[in-house]
């Protein structure tokens, strides 16, 4: 369906409300991958994944008649996403949340992105790798923030509705993030 | 200060990120959720689209209505032929017709069949326990065949209703076995005080029965409902406030069942620690 596959997020949320399930179709295509990832980099566990991802999924199905535009539509996605895992958190590994690594010592300013390319593919796997390492180090609010960046493309107002926080808040946890990633992929760069 | 700008774009780590981060979901998690997408938009009140179902639909209830009044007037003028007004006519004696139904009503009021037999003479060979006069009948006697008719009719009435509820009862028309079961007598209880609850329910879902909600959960749902009914349209702040109260009143399954349905319509918030 061309039509469906340039239309807004919101355009196809609004369809699907009203009938269309080939938007919901075109809306599910966009964003399952993203979903998906964020889920399974924060729960670690792809049995977990993949039954929180289809509550997600469940969830915006059943809410679709009550839905209207009031934010980005990822944002709103990504919000239920992450209320599910919240809710996954505080069920089972309440002290995970506590983890929020911003009362430490003082980290350096990221260092500015450089323009360094790595130069086989052998060794853009192991960045990758690395990168993944160090992301699952990070505390879940950090790692969510920058994982709501990446996956969602969220910016840092919409990473702070996305996870029911205030702009400086989301901020604060997307730079402690970025710092510690950028340290440690310093080896590579 | 870092600027937001440095902190949105990073495109060396994106690019790490994006080369190590390639999953999807499996195949049947698509599967399920697109069927149930569908399903949704197939059984909700928001759909849109147009299919023969709901084209024809109206038209061909209307119709059906018509139809079933129609039939059931014709039966009733069909019936009425048997009335006191169809009886005062003089019948020639061994020639009128007989009806099935007229014999089986006979046959099932044999205290009427004596008197029946004055307007009705029978075959030659049965022996006639009352003499047919061949004249017009006396006032008394058109009364007793009056009533007598009216007997036959209530009789062939409960007959044709007797088919239609076996034919129910084979297609699985629940509404019908419903209405049955309300009106047949209870199962004494001791019987059901001797049944083991196991026994008990095997056989309620052997009969068709679990599609009933039991009498409690029928009872328990308006109930449950009445605690949100007024805020199906208020904005999820109300809801919290409902959840708030409850909770402060020490209504705990009220509150919890409230937040259940808070959490149904409004997946995207959250519902505070203190309230949950």
């Amino acid at each position: 369906m061309p039509k469906d596959a340039d239309a807004s997020d919101e355009a196809l949320m609004l369809g699907y409300r009203d009938g269309d399930a080939g938007a919901f179709d075109v809306l599910y295509a966009r964003h399952k991958g993203g979903i998906y990832r964020y889920l399974l980099r924060q729960c670690r566990n792809a049995a977990l994944a993949d039954e929180m991802f289809q509550d997600v999924w469940m969830n915006l199905i059943r809410a679709r008649a009550g839905y209207s535009v009031q934010a980005k539509f990822s944002t709103y996605l990504y919000r239920i996403a992450h209320n599910r895992l919240m809710d996954h958190f505080r069920r089972n590994n309440a002290g995970e949340l506590s983890l929020d690594d911003e009362s430490g010592a003082p980290i350096a300013e990221p260092a500015a992105p450089r323009s360094a390319e790595p130069e086989t593919d052998a060794e853009v796997r192991q960045q990758a790798a690395h990168l993944l390492a160090l992301l699952e180090a990070l505390p879940v609010e950090q790692r969510a923030a920058f994982l709501l960046q990446h996956e969602g493309g969220l910016s840092i107002e919409e990473i702070a509705a996305a996870t029911g926080v205030n702009r400086e808040t989301a901020k604060s946890r997307l730079r402690y993030a970025m710092a510690k990633l950028r340290q440690g992929m310093q080896a590579w760069q | 200060m870092t600027r937001d700008s440095e902190l949105e774009h990073d495109p060396q780590l994106a690019a790490a990120y994006r080369a190590g981060s390639q999953e999807q979901p499996p195949a049947h998690l698509d599967a399920a959720i697109r069927a149930a997408a569908r399903r949704e938009v197939g059984a909700g009140p928001a759909r849109g689209g147009t299919t023969p179902v709901r084209v024809w639909g109206v038209p061909l209830s209307l119709a059906a209505v018509v139809v079933l009044s129609v039939t059931v007037v014709l039966m009733m003028r069909e019936e009425g032929m048997d009335r006191p007004d169809a009886l005062t006519r003089p019948v020639p004696a061994g020639n009128a017709p007989r009806s099935v139904e007229a014999d089986a009503a006979r046959k099932k009021a044999p205290s009427a069949e004596s008197k029946d037999s004055v307007a009705s003479p029978l075959p030659a060979a049965t022996p006639a326990p009352v003499a047919a006069p061949a004249g017009p009948a006396s006032a008394p006697e058109l009364k007793q065949r009056a009533a007598d008719a009216e007997l036959r009719a209530l009789d062939a009435t409960a007959a044709r209703a007797k088919t239609a509820t076996g034919r129910a009862d084979e297609e699985g028309d629940p509404g019908a076995r419903r209405e049955r079961m309300q009106a047949a007598p209870a199962a004494p209880p001791a019987l059901l005080r001797s049944a083991p609850a196991s026994a008990v329910g095997e056989s309620a879902a052997g009969a068709g029965m679990l599609s009933r909600p039991p009498a409690a959960a029928l009872a328990d749902a308006p109930a449950k409902t009445a605690l949100w009914g007024d805020l199906i349209a208020a904005p999820p702040e109300k809801w919290l406030q409902r959840i708030a109260d409850l909770r402060r009143d020490g209504k705990t399954a009220d509150a919890d069942a409230v937040v259940a349905e808070f959490r149904r319509r409004f997946p995207a918030e959250r519902v505070p620690e203190e309230l949950r």
